[in-house]
């Protein structure tokens, strides 16, 4: 167990270590010449110059990179060629909107994929199980932004049930953190729900030919025993290798979701840097938005190996 | 000239008999695919959405950019789907926007799919160093959440429909190349690639008649599934105005230009969400159609197996 | 005496044997489909007397299985029983409601599975789903249940029951696995227990052991065993009552030795002539022509009418009914011709004036094959601190074969057979040695006289399932070979495709079908036309007959030596079943952990076996005839792990010594004794030591 976890971790530098190399790369392409884009539009050439002597500008892109990589280790991700604010702090500061949003809907998502799949999955074809699989379907057909406008106009311009905007932080006042997250987090969570009562009830589907559940119930188990110990357990690990992957889409879905309901998290952050070509930003709210993304995964692999006896015992 | 040495003497010489021609596999398939009410439906509502689409410059009663006096009208006998505030017809930027849309997803999913199947077989069928290689690479593309990837490659070509194409193409590569890379893994060890290798097949030969061909079901699935996300994601990016540029229209940038309006004239939102999710409804339905009908073959070599 | 088992304390009762336990009668399954309902199974009555063994044996698709897991409704949910009564201790199962029958469940009737690993949850402990299994029927505390769960694992021969009680399914061997599944299903000391195909997935000397393990638990208990097998020999060696299927329908039932020493259904006939066993050695083996049919296409009439030798025209016309044999006390059987006919039972051979013989081999045919200290050793990452250890899949083989011949490797799982023949082909790298065809290294060859080798040595698989390809036809399949080494025009390769078709005995038709049309004895004949395509001098045959019915098996060998008298071809046949190898071969080989631990003659291999491991296989080896069983209930605990050093079968020989623990015996050629025979290779230091004195 403890070799594999070991594994994984070794296995994850040279994937950050890509990812750095990616991201540095992406962030040059994107901004042809930095210096123009952080003297502004309008400077002069002696401007130009200073920017560049400044900033090391004319190294070689490898020396560069290592001096980039250097100040990352130390936390520094630069400052942003817009608003000249530091990228980290802003991310420290946008992180805990954009956290919420993540865990709020990842909540959500267990709470509507978790019950469809277990529901799906005991009596396959049946009438509850059809219906669902419409609403399923559904779910994984609707755009996270579509069901973010449609909330809007329902719930906030029409009825005023739940507030359309702003960020109000959990420690603040938990209902009012709640009612501010239900629209947005929704918004993004169906789509994962609706996929993982997919993955569930293929997962119990499939464990339910196994042999091993006939001869439970060749023992005189009894059903609902058979279907919560043994199916889902060896039904959900498949489904939770998935998370990961879906903490990547939460992600996503946040840079649009944020626009809607105007929620100045990292999406936000990251939308705006790309619509202004804010290299140092796009560098930086990336190679964050990417960390998050292994990290998950790699807790994720790692509670796999815990749950499952043959990679535990290996 | 071979001659062959083993003509059976007890057979005498042989008279060479005519052999059916095979059937196609492809219409026991497409039989079960037929059977399926929903996923028929679906691909019904596709090819007729897809024609409209195609047809859009004969269809549109209006130009895409073409102003009419009325403003906001609703739904009427000139304007079946009534304006915009610009004066625009919407059924008309509806068609035109579904050919957009339509036509970004495809290309942006047949992309993906050739880069990832190159990349899954390279992978797969060559293993070693290349392959981890290449998967420590894939990796980290996908440690980008996908729309995000999409977004930066937008970011960096510049806004505008074909580099979205082109960004969604490349979000969408690693996952194919994953699935090719997987189903490889487990063919290649398949006893008729074997059995082809004793023979003296050499790579080429096995990957184009042994590997493709048994790859090929869930690579179908896979790509009906990508086009529906491929939709929504085009609409996302449009819907943040990295997609199409005005006056050109597409499913999200139609949705993103109704937003604005969605208090007192919801239509102009409701017409273009309807209609992509019901298209993207219809890929999905597509594919799970196609895997039915696949895997029920299976099922009929398995019952078969026990005679 | 004091028994853990709960049964035992039935034994005395036991004794009337007539009380019947479970009746069937007129049992019909039908699976769901759209349009009619299709039949599976008709007409099914047997009955099973307290303390009694009744086998079912049919060929896959008789409706075997379904029958035995209709009994307790294990059915998958397209199938349905139609109609019947299941009549058990008082109860008819079969309309018993899902709280009645749970309690049954488990508790009165145990079963046992064919595939013991997949039949245990992987996710938990044995002891965690033997303790849920007993307290779902008593009110035994969680302590309480463990400790019976490790009383009931030691009971089968499990060695240190109460650590291994904590294990994992993946941590077992099959047979392991196996004795598990009988310690849970005899957990709360059923009246009946149910064997599906039990010791099918288990190696032979793993089955031996298992049967012996049920018998004696059968003793102690005195309850009453189902035996579902596919296997007349694991039938004739346990049961007392035999039930033989066929298509879906009981076609003979009676009392054991009477139904096999003089069977009255042409069926049961075929099926014990078309055993190895049943033919002399150099014989063609009994065949049954065609193929077992499916349940949406049963002929008119008799069910067997179209592969009966005897069939006439009434039975083409009317289906005839099971009835009892005038002449017998038990049998009954279904066919209308029974009267009329004297047909064969086990212990006479087929007719010796039988025409067709082998071609006698050239005992100075040039050697083709020669292999010289063949090796395969993989690298094991394991131990603590990730220390390297490496495995010996083959380990030191060394084997010559000669044109025309055959060489059978035979070994039980894990001994390494298969890694040989997939050495001698190319698709498994050699870690050391040498393999020489027609006197030249192949590992040095390159380019074009690789490509030539490679032509002359070909395979047939053991599953015909996976070994053509299902998007090609059987034409294109057949013809593969051709075209990648460019052999005539296109007309000329459909020419030889329908040719080579012709002499493994299809239509040239079939070309145009796709392998899922075909039965299994057709595509692995499929499998062997396309083996034949380049006129191979050798053809490795890798099991290529195990996943056969036993019809079909011997369609296939009969198949296989005919081309061999044709054409010459010499064949490394790799198989487990020795009576198989045994039919087939001139030389055999035998493989136990990687190493040929015997290698002779094949007469002299069979006959008189030398080496201690050979002489265990050949005992494990069941008989047809059930007044021969071979089988005692006496040794029941599970034997040793292979030895890591010195001899692998240290651990379970009995003649075993000091030395054999830590030195790896070398092979020895021990001299053909006075009375005739060949000399044979033996690894073993008891043949060491006397060659040294």
């Amino acid at each position: 167990m403890i070799r594999v976890i070991v594994r994984r971790l070794l296995a994850t530098i040279p994937l950050m270590f890509l990812i750095t190399i990616g991201t540095f790369a992406l962030a040059q392409a994107i901004q042809g010449n930095p210096a123009q884009a952080i003297a502004g539009d309008n400077a002069t050439a002696e401007q130009l110059a200073q920017v560049t002597e400044q900033l090391h500008l004319d190294d070689p892109a490898p020396v560069r990179y290592v001096r980039w990589l250097s100040d990352v280790v130390h936390g520094n991700l630069g400052d942003s060629v817009a608003t000249h604010r530091s990228v980290s702090s802003e991310i420290a500061r946008r992180f805990p909107v954009t956290l919420s949003l993540a865990i709020a809907s990842l909540i959500l998502m267990f709470a509507i994929g978790i019950p469809l799949g277990i529901l799906q999955g005991m009596r396959p074809g049946s009438v509850l199980d059809k219906f669902l699989l419409g609403g399923v379907s559904f779910g994984l057909a609707v755009p996270n932004f579509l069901l973010g406008t449609i909330f809007v106009y329902v719930l906030s311009v029409r009825n005023h049930v739940l507030p359309a905007s702003s960020y109000v932080g959990f420690s603040e006042s938990p209902v009012e953190w709640a009612k501010h997250m239900l629209m947005p987090a929704f918004s993004i969570a169906l789509v994962g729900g609706a996929e993982m009562a997919r993955q569930l009830r293929t997962g119990l589907v499939g464990v339910a030919q196994e042999d091993y559940i006939r001869a439970a119930k060749a023992r005189g188990l009894h059903p609902a025993r058979i279907t919560i110990k043994h199916a889902l357990k060896n039904a959900a690990m498949p489904a939770l290798t998935i998370v990961g992957v879906r903490v990547g889409y939460l992600l996503a879905g946040s840079v649009i979701i944020e626009q809607i309901f105007q929620l100045n998290g990292l999406g936000a952050y990251t939308l705006q840097a790309i619509q202004n070509k804010d290299f140092i930003v796009v560098q930086g709210v990336v190679l964050a938005l990417a960390a998050i993304v292994v990290l998950t995964s790699l807790v994720v692999d790692i509670a796999y190996a815990f749950l499952n006896p043959k990679v535990r015992l290996a | 000239m071979t001659t062959f040495e083993t003509i059976d003497p007890e057979l005498g010489p042989t008279q060479v008999p005519t052999l059916a021609p095979p059937r196609p596999a492809w219409r026991n398939t497409w039989r079960r695919f037929r059977r399926q009410k929903i996923a028929m439906l679906a691909a019904i509502v596709i090819v007729v959405i897809t024609l409209a689409g195609l047809l859009a410059p004969f269809l549109a009663p209006h130009g895409i950019d073409e102003m009419t006096s009325e403003f906001m009208a609703t739904f009427s006998k000139q304007h079946w789907l009534g304006t915009d505030n610009t004066g625009f017809d919407l059924y008309s930027r509806l068609l035109f926007g579904i050919r957009t849309s339509l036509l970004a997803s495809l290309v942006a999913v047949a992309l993906a799919l050739t880069g990832g199947v190159l990349l899954g077989l390279v992978s797969g069928y060559v293993g070693g160093w290349v392959d981890t290689v290449l998967m420590r690479c894939t990796d980290a593309i996908m440690a980008l959440p996908g729309l995000l990837m999409a977004m930066a490659v937008v970011g960096i070509l510049g806004h505008g429909v074909f580099n979205a194409m082109i960004g969604l193409s490349v979000a969408f590569m690693p996952g194919f190349a994953r699935l090719v890379r997987g189903q490889v893994l487990a063919v290649k060890e398949e006893s008729f690639v074997e059995a082809a290798k004793v023979i003296g097949a050499r790579s080429p030969r096995i990957i184009r008649t042994h590997i493709l061909p048994n790859i090929a079901s869930p690579l179908i699935v896979q790509a009906f599934v990508s086009v529906g996300f491929a939709l929504l994601a085009e609409g996302a990016l449009a819907y943040i105005g990295l997609s199409v540029q005005p006056p050109d229209a597409s499913l999200g940038s139609l949705l993103q230009q109704g937003f604005t309006f969605i208090n007192n004239t919801p239509r102009l939102v409701l017409v273009p969400g309807i209609v992509i999710v019901l298209l993207s409804l219809s890929f999905n339905a597509v594919a799970d159609g196609i895997r039915d009908a696949l895997a029920n073959k299976e099922r009929v070599a398995d019952v078969g197996a026990q005679a | 005496m004091t028994s853990i088992l709960p049964g035992a304390d039935r034994t005395a009762s036991s004794t009337d044997q007539a009380r019947p336990l479970l009746e069937v009668s007129g049992l019909s399954i039908d699976v769901q489909r759209s349009g009619s309902p299709l039949r599976l199974v008709s007409d099914v009555s047997f009955r099973i007397d307290a303390g009694r063994t009744l086998g079912i044996v049919g060929e896959s698709g008789s409706g075997k299985s379904v029958t035995a897991m209709s009994l307790m409704r294990l059915l998958p949910s397209a199938l349905r029983i139609s109609t019947g009564t299941v009549s058990f201790d008082g109860q008819d199962l079969a309309h018993l409601s899902e709280p009645q029958l749970r309690r049954v469940r488990g508790n009165d009737i145990g079963v046992v599975f064919q595939d013991p690993q997949n039949s245990l949850n992987p996710a938990f402990t044995i002891g965690n789903q033997m303790v849920e299994t007993i307290r779902a029927h008593t009110d035994l505390s969680r302590r309480e249940a463990r400790d019976k769960a490790i009383g009931l694992l030691d009971r089968v021969g499990i060695h240190r029951a109460a650590s291994r009680v904590n294990d994992y399914p993946h941590q077992m061997s099959g047979g392991m696995a196996q004795r598990v599944m009988i310690a849970m299903a005899i957990s709360l000391g059923p009246k009946l227990l149910i064997a599906d195909e039990p010791t099918t997935a288990l190696d032979v000397t793993v089955q031996a052991q298992i049967l012996s393990l049920l018998r004696s638990l059968q003793d102690e208990t005195g309850m009453s065993l189902l035996i579902i097998s596919h296997d007349l020999s694991v039938i004739a060696e346990t049961a007392d009552e035999v039930v033989v299927m066929y298509g879906g329908q009981i076609v003979e039932r009676g009392e054991v030795v009477e139904v096999l020493t003089a069977p009255t259904h042409p069926y049961t006939e075929a099926l014990l002539a078309a055993q190895p066993e049943s033919t002399v050695k150099g014989m063609p083996l009994a065949t049954i022509d065609g193929i077992v049919p499916n349940a949406d296409a049963m002929p008119a009439g008799c069910r067997f009418n179209p592969r009966c030798a005897y069939a006439l025209d009434v039975c083409r016309e009317t289906a005839p009914p099971l009835v009892e044999v005038v002449s017998r006390t038990t049998t009954s059987v279904r066919c209308v011709r029974h009267s009329a006919l004297t047909l064969r039972g086990v212990g006479i051979a087929v007719d010796a004036s039988s025409p067709i013989l082998t071609v006698p081999k050239d005992p100075d045919a040039a050697v083709l094959l020669e292999a010289e200290g063949l090796s395969r050793v993989y690298a094991l990452r394991g131990g603590r601190l990730g220390r390297k250890s490496s495995f010996h899949a083959v380990d030191d083989a060394s084997f010559v074969l000669r044109e025309g011949e055959t060489l059978g490797v035979v070994g039980e799982s894990g001994a390494g057979k298969s890694t040989v023949g997939r050495m001698v082909l190319g698709l498994a790298p050699t870690s050391n040695g040498t393999v020489r065809f027609n006197g030249i290294d192949i590992a040095t060859q390159r380019g074009e006289d690789k490509r030539a080798t490679r032509r002359d040595i070909q395979v047939v698989f053991q599953n015909p399932y996976a070994s053509l390809d299902s998007t090609m036809t059987i034409g294109e399949s057949v013809a593969e070979p051709l075209e990648v080494h460019h052999r005539g025009t296109k007309p000329e390769r459909t020419a030889r495709v329908a040719e080579l078709l012709q002499q493994v005995g299809l239509d040239p038709s079939v070309a145009g079908r796709r392998p899922h049309e075909l039965s299994g004895g057709q595509r692995q004949r499929v499998a062997i036309a396309r083996g034949l395509a380049l006129n191979p001098k050798l053809i490795v045959c890798d099991e290529p007959v195990s996943a056969l019915d036993v019809s079909t098996q011997a369609q296939v060998i009969n198949l296989l030596r005919d081309l061999q008298d044709r054409f010459g071809i010499a064949y490394l046949f790799v198989g487990h079943d020795l009576s198989v190898v045994y039919q087939v071969s001139d030389q055999i080989a035998v493989m136990y952990h990687g190493r040929i631990v015997e290698m002779g003659p094949a007469d002299q291999i069979y006959h008189s076996p030398k080496h201690p491991y050979t002489i265990a296989l050949l005992g494990a080896v069941l008989s047809i005839d059930p007044r021969q069983r071979r089988l005692s209930s006496a040794t029941t605990t599970a034997p040793g792990e292979p030895s890591a050093t010195g001899c692998a079968y240290a651990n379970r020989c009995p003649q075993v010594m000091d030395l054999c623990r830590t030195v790896v015996p070398m092979p020895v050629v021990v001299p053909a004794p006075v009375d005739g025979g060949e000399p044979v290779t033996v690894r073993c230091h008891v043949f060491g030591a006397a060659v040294d004195s």
